[in-house]
């Protein structure tokens, strides 16, 4: 089983492959949206999602790509094929995981209930 | 627009900059751009809030968090060198005795007396063995590399296996062509996938492949003791330079090697001039096609380096996608 750390630090990179899922994002955008949709839930501190990103990168998870928008140079964050891979088997792997957990914090009854 | 010296955001970068020293200054430059972006666009919804511009920008350097904590991962990953120990002193060694037997002057002869002397077999070994550790080294260093150095590591063991069963003379082990043939596809598909804009790293593994070709041929033609030094070293120098080098900017190891292959190169052309002994047999036409093969290649990557070294150093601007 991960450990704790391991665990939260996968979550953050899971979060930002689903978001990239949809379309290709900017470092700033990625921020709000991921705290727009999870309405404050999930926050970060900034400067920290881009050392995921870059490791997204270096992993080739994700692709990258500067683009001029609104005058402004921005370098755009896409899902690769095998970003979409990895996506894919976290959500598994955290869907296991929730409802073991959630099998291990039912009261003594439930769980013989549910078996 | 540049935000003044002593303001928050400047001060936000610097501190992240200061962790950023031991990166190329293209790679340093790219950080500091996305982050000062980041930041423009932070103050800029901050004070659209209705926040003052000065505590607009504090506050969005307050979310960013601490720059020296967001610097320092940063450069851990961007500093991604993975160099297993036990891969470096295994392409260690072949380099070594190279290195003695070259001190010794004895390698030349040694080298013609290939598979005939028991004394000099097992350092002529070692020698055929350097390719097939260096793109070991590949392997172990970087993992996204994996198939064009698997592709070159087994056909370097193929030519390995054809050399063991003795090549002497115009005796050539079948498996020693095709570890060649397998050789120069390599380098024909992957100086195609430079065209296709497959990037500069794939590229100088084309060159790798190139020189690991040309290793092979020249092996068998026997071009001569420098070439074949030269030919032993080049794809430990490649393997190591690809290992130990930021991934996206790969300037001046990969400019030693092309000065290597260019080496190689004029070695090779004296020898079809004639002016070196062939004591193999020859392939006809296949001795100019591969020539012309190489140089077109070198000519290549050398244009593709060239352009990946001033795009880096930012004496050039061309769109980013032109240099993937």
């Amino acid at each position: 089983m991960p450990e704790a750390s391991d665990r939260g630090r996968g979550s953050a990179e899971t979060l930002v492959l689903a978001l990239l899922r949809e379309r290709p994002m900017y470092g700033y955008e990625i921020i709000r949206e991921l705290a727009a949709r999870s309405e404050g839930y999930f926050t970060m501190e900034e400067g920290h999602l881009y050392p995921i990103l870059h490791r997204l990168e270096r992993q080739g998870l994700a692709s990258t790509e500067w683009r001029h928008v609104d005058g402004r140079r921005r370098r755009y964050y896409a899902l690769t094929r095998d970003g979409l891979r990895a996506l894919n088997a976290a959500a598994s792997d955290w869907e296991t995981f929730v409802r073991w957990f959630s099998q291990m914090l039912a009261p003594e009854g439930e769980k013989h209930a549910e078996a | 627009m540049p935000k003044p010296e002593g303001s928050p955001s400047a001060i936000f970068l610097n501190q992240v900059r200061q962790q950023l020293n031991s990166l190329e200054p293209a790679e340093q430059r790219e950080i500091l751009a996305e982050l000062a972006t980041h930041l423009h666009d932070a103050v800029e919804r901050n004070e659209a809030a209705s926040n003052a511009s000065l505590a607009a920008e504090a506050a969005a350097v307050q979310a960013m968090g601490n720059p020296v904590a967001v610097g320092r991962r940063l450069r851990d990953e961007h500093l991604n060198v993975r160099l297993s120990l036990p891969a470096a002193l295994l392409g260690a060694l072949p380099l070594g005795a190279i290195a003695l037997l070259f001190a010794r002057t004895d390698l030349y002869f040694m080298m013609r007396n290939f598979g005939s002397s028991n004394s000099g077999f097992p350092f002529s070994f070692l020698l055929a063995l350097t390719p097939v550790l260096a793109l070991s080294l590949v392997l172990l260093t970087r993992s996204r590399q994996s198939w064009p150095a698997t592709l070159l590591g087994g056909a370097g063991l193929l030519f390995l296996l054809g050399l063991a069963h003795g090549i002497r003379g115009a005796q050539y082990a079948p498996l020693a062509f095709i570890g060649l043939g397998i050789l120069l596809l390599a380098t024909i598909s992957l100086t195609l996938g430079v065209a296709l804009r497959w990037g500069c790293r794939r590229a100088t593994l084309a060159l790798l492949g190139s020189v690991g070709a040309y290793g092979c041929y020249a092996w068998l033609h026997d071009a001569g003791p420098i070439a074949t030094l030269a030919l032993g070293l080049a794809p430990a120098l490649g393997a190591i330079a690809l290992g130990l080098i930021p991934r996206r900017y790969q300037t001046s190891a990969t400019w030693a090697i092309f000065a290597l292959n260019w080496a190689l190169i004029i070695l090779y052309s004296h020898h079809v001039g004639g002016e070196l002994p062939v004591p193999g047999p020859s392939l006809g036409i296949f001795d100019f096609i591969s020539a012309a093969f190489l140089v077109a290649s070198a000519a290549l990557l050398l244009a593709v380096q060239g352009v990946s070294y001033l795009q880096a150093n930012g004496r050039l601007a061309l769109p980013e996608r032109l240099i993937r």
